[in-house]
């Protein structure tokens, strides 16, 4: 395995992605290297993280050998122009850097993501704006959840969710509501005063917890039946702002055939978008004045408001200001953590962010090289609550230790848990019989460490 | 403020400092001059006191610019207050103050010394005093960077705080690699010149203590003959090499490393670091001639004190007071510009010098023609806004400073050439100035308040001013 302290990574483009990213990267311990043009941009990043700084263009040949990019593990280029992302791991990619990553999200670049992968050589293509609309539209489908996540190629999903006084949950254990509630659903991981830990059995869940869960997309929408929580489709659906974000989230809904309307104030923007999108309701208008136009009726046939500008001062006050409309369910997308202080601690505005998405993405697959001489592969991985709770799915081949060995006998180390094991397309809550065998996707939770191997989660 | 933060590090400073004194209490047992007692009485409690302070639980956080030079300005303060301990302790040192003098000029690699005869000290505090030049002229901080784990941490604004020069910059991502890329070219080379002393007939204790004097450029000798006292031209060529050596950007040593020779040879500062010396040293060959009665003779004195001199050092062959005017205003001059900025030298360093004096021949274009568009370039680089205007705003600071100290210093009644070089070598840590602390003498003529500013501006000359200001700046710490 590789040591992540020898590993070397290279970041174009110090902006609001490739500052949350490089934050982590150096916390989990990487060596990292950060190439911006913006001057300032350059020294307050060089003052607030142990990493090298250039100001200068990261497309450019003489730079990149200047900076030695040939010693490169990772090149990642996460500018605000695809262009320019291409060209740089294009460059970097030929002076020897082993694995690139390109920050594309024009829609017509995306769609021809194999392209650049298989003819390009470059390694990942990763849409934080796409990536951030696919979860807001899995939010909206669990109107309940805080955060949803797919993994085992959409099978299988990850579920946060607040539990109210109200639940049907609340001061139960997990052995009842496995065996006498029937919720063939795995609560992998609580959080109680901020504090988050694995459950045992005759763990009682009480009103306030943070519930991770994972289980089938189908055993969701059953359980959801059972306890009557809400699963009904989103039929209107409001979204302000009209950047990428906005445009990917419309066409998912509008495939699915969900009403949407969309505010964007700038006429221009607001054209363009009326352009691209047909069926999309388009209005020209500040949101909140917008809200304030609103019939009651109307408001009260609104099923979601999403608020997706640029401005993340903007984007917490409308949601705020939706919250106390009485929309059921409002999300809010930031771009840095530290204004999500403003919101009121009841209350219940989820929140996106295309940051984290576009860092999930790339650590997981960093952590993937990590082992790249071992066959454990790192499918995905997701990050909760700023990175105490990590969950990882893994593909087993057959080189894998302890294969075969019902759970039963195997020591799992603390805090940490197997979700799923994913076999033939067929989803395992895991038991203590149950066996892992080669060929199997296999979800791990674990908590306040982080891991690179499979085997990793077993003690000796 | 981060108050804990800055209490806890200061805490692991003097635990690393008990640790430093070790190799001199080991040297104290080997020789049994009976000055082990002093430095045991120190290391106990501070190992003590250091462990518990540095347990201080720590608020999550992060530093700020403001936690790094507070720290850096307090550590260097802490360590000179502590390290003078087994000096005072150890006895040959009147007061408390003089020792205190003599270890702030050894941490800040000055190399003043109030003794007349400092081989009356025991070996341990002999060693002790050459050691804290080693330490104080990589630095005291980039040590600690390097010995202790930091997480999560602006490692950086410590780093701005210490090392000389206009700007800072790291050889490696990660700042603790880079603080042991210093102290690995560091060590070698002080290594290689302990070997090359004690093969030229050099007793072994004397050529650790004048290596690391030479190493750290700080200029304590082992007694009152200094280097002229070997008698022997190896030594002294050695020796000035190896000053030249010391007083040059350690970056240019690390990128000869990776292979990068050519990069090296481009390097203004070296050069014109260079080409000062080699004039310095033609000069003053020539004005001294009739004194020397040899060419080589005078070529061998000139060099050698060019070399002490202009990279702070402080070693002297000669005495150069007896010097013709000449040759002691060229000394004056080189004692000013200094060494180059990321070196172990002081004084205003070379980079500052060029950047000042370009941005003269810039000022005089924009006279001839208002509107044209002209940049201070240094190695064909244009120089940023921030950094000349910070250079220019040092070199005036720096100014006048000199001129503050050397007023508050004649109220101790000495001649203004004895002030007014007594400052220029504390402020510059070079050490010997001329006049009544010129080379055959020592500063055991200033009184104890005098010597108590004069230890002030060592500190202030090198952590180059701002850390220290900031000491007394009152929104510091609000």
């Amino acid at each position: 395995m590789r040591n992540r302290k020898t590993m070397k990574i290279f970041i174009v483009g110090g902006g609001n992605i490739g500052r949350a990213l490089a934050r982590q990267l150096v916390n989990d311990g990487y060596e990292l290297t950060v190439i911006d043009r913006d001057e300032s941009v350059i020294v307050s990043l060089g003052n607030s993280m142990d990493i090298i700084c250039l100001q200068g263009n990261g497309a450019s040949c003489a730079t990149l050998q200047e900076m030695n990019v040939s010693a490169a593990d990772i090149f990642v280029s996460v500018t605000n122009s695809d262009e320019m992302n291409i060209l740089s791991c294009l460059t970097a990619h030929m002076l020897g850097a082993k694995h690139t990553i390109a920050r594309i999200r024009d829609v017509d670049y995306a769609r021809r993501y194999r392209f650049y992968r298989d003819k390009m050589g470059i390694s990942m293509i990763i849409n934080p704006e796409l990536a951030t609309a696919m979860e807001i539209y899995r939010l909206l489908r669990f109107p309940l959840a805080t955060r949803v996540e797919v993994f085992a190629k959409g099978r299988a999903e990850l579920v946060e969710m607040m539990i109210e006084e109200d639940s049907p949950l609340t001061d139960k254990t997990l052995i009842e509501i496995s065996q006498n509630m029937g919720i063939n659903l795995l609560i992998c991981a609580v959080v109680r005063d901020e504090e988050a830990f694995v459950p045992k059995g005759d763990t009682v869940i009480h009103a306030g917890d943070v519930l991770y869960m994972t289980g089938a997309v189908q055993e969701f929408r059953k359980a959801f039946k059972k306890l009557n929580l809400p699963i009904k489709p989103m039929k209107s659906i409001m979204i302000a702002g009209g950047g990428i974000i906005s445009y990917y989230l419309a066409e998912l809904l509008l495939q699915h055939g969900t009403k949407v309307t969309l505010v964007e104030q700038n006429e221009e923007e607001a054209a363009l978008i009326a352009e691209k999108l047909d069926g999309v309701n388009v209005i020209c208008d500040d949101a909140l004045a917008y809200f304030d136009n609103m019939s009651q009726s109307d408001i009260t046939h609104t099923d979601a408001f999403i608020t997706l500008t640029e401005n993340d001062e903007y984007n917490l006050v409308a949601a705020m200001y939706a919250e106390s409309k009485d929309i059921s369910k409002v999300i809010s997308r930031v771009k840095m953590k530290s204004r999500l202080h403003v919101l009121p601690d009841d209350s219940k505005v989820c929140i996106v962010s295309r940051e984290d998405v576009a860092t999930d993405r790339i650590l997981g697959y960093s952590r993937s090289l990590l082992n790249a001489e071992d066959n454990d592969a790192v499918e995905s991985l997701y990050r909760l609550m700023d990175g105490k709770i990590e969950f990882i799915e893994f593909k087993v081949d057959e080189n894998d230790k302890n294969l075969d060995i019902p759970l039963k006998n195997l020591k799992m180390k603390r805090n940490m848990l197997i979700g799923c094991i994913i076999r033939d397309a067929k989803i395992l809550i895991p038991r203590g019989d149950d066996v892992i065998k080669a060929g199997d996707t296999v979800l791990v939770a674990t908590i306040n460490s982080q891991i690179a191997r499979l085997e990793d989660i077993f003690s000796a | 403020m981060n108050k804990r933060k800055i209490i806890s590090f200061i805490g692991k400073i003097i635990l690393i400092e008990a640790v430093l004194m070790i190799p001199a209490l080991l040297v104290a047992f080997i020789y049994g001059d009976g000055d082990a007692s002093a430095f045991l009485t120190t290391i106990i409690p501070c190992a003590i006191i250091g462990f518990l302070l540095s347990r201080v639980k720590q608020s999550e956080e992060r530093m700020s610019s403001r936690d790094g030079y507070f720290i850096v300005a307090t550590a260097w303060i802490v360590i000179s207050v502590i390290g003078a301990i087994p000096l005072y302790l150890g006895g040959g040192f009147p007061t408390y103050i003089n020792a205190l003098f003599e270890m702030v000029s050894g941490f800040t690699t000055t190399g003043a010394s109030i003794l007349a005869e400092p081989a009356d000290l025991g070996h341990g505090i002999i060693f002790w005093r050459s050691f804290s030049h080693w330490i104080g002229g990589m630095g005291v901080l980039v040590f600690v960077l390097m010995v202790m784990p930091m997480e999560n941490d602006n490692s950086m604004h410590l780093v701005r705080a210490e090392v000389p020069g206009p700007t800072a910059g790291k050889l490696v991502p990660r700042m603790r690699t880079t603080s042991m890329i210093l102290y690995g070219i560091y060590t070698a080379m002080t290594v290689i010149l302990i070997v090359l002393l004690w093969v030229g007939g050099m007793p072994a204790f004397d050529s650790f203590c004048i290596a690391f004097g030479t190493a750290g450029t700080g200029g304590f000798a082992v007694n009152a003959a200094g280097i002229g006292g070997y008698a022997s031209a190896y030594i002294e060529i050695v020796i000035g090499i190896f000053m030249l050596l010391f007083g040059v950007n350690f970056n240019l040593y690390h990128l000869l490393l990776l292979g990068k020779a050519k990069e090296v040879l481009k390097s203004e500062e070296a050069k014109v670091y260079l080409g000062i010396v080699a004039l310095s040293t033609v000069a003053i060959a020539v004005n001294v001639l009739n004194q020397t009665q040899s060419i080589g003779k005078s070529f061998r004195d000139a060099f050698f004190q060019v070399s002490s001199i202009i990279t702070t050092t402080g070693f002297a062959t000669v005495d150069y007071n007896y010097w013709p005017e000449f040759s002691k205003h060229i000394l004056l001059l080189l004692m000013v510009i200094g060494a180059c900025a990321g070196s172990t030298g002081g004084g205003m360093k070379i980079s500052r010098v060029i950047i000042v004096v370009k941005s003269m021949f810039v000022e005089i274009k924009q006279i001839i023609a208002p509107k044209a568009v002209v940049n201070v370039r240094l190695d064909k680089k244009p120089v940023d806004k921030q950094t000349l205007s910070s250079t220019r705003i040092y070199v005036t600071t720096y100014m006048l400073l000199i001129c503050l100290f050397t007023v508050l210093l004649s109220l101790d009644g000495l001649d203004l050439t004895t002030n007014f070089t007594a400052v220029l070598a504390c402020f510059n840590n070079i050490g010997p100035g001329l006049g009544a602390v010129g080379p055959a003498a020592n500063f055991s003529v200033y009184s104890d308040p005098a010597q108590l500013l004069l230890s002030a501006a060592m500190l202030t000359g090198r952590l180059e001013i701002f850390p220290m200001f900031l000491l007394f700046a009152k929104s510091a710490h609000e």
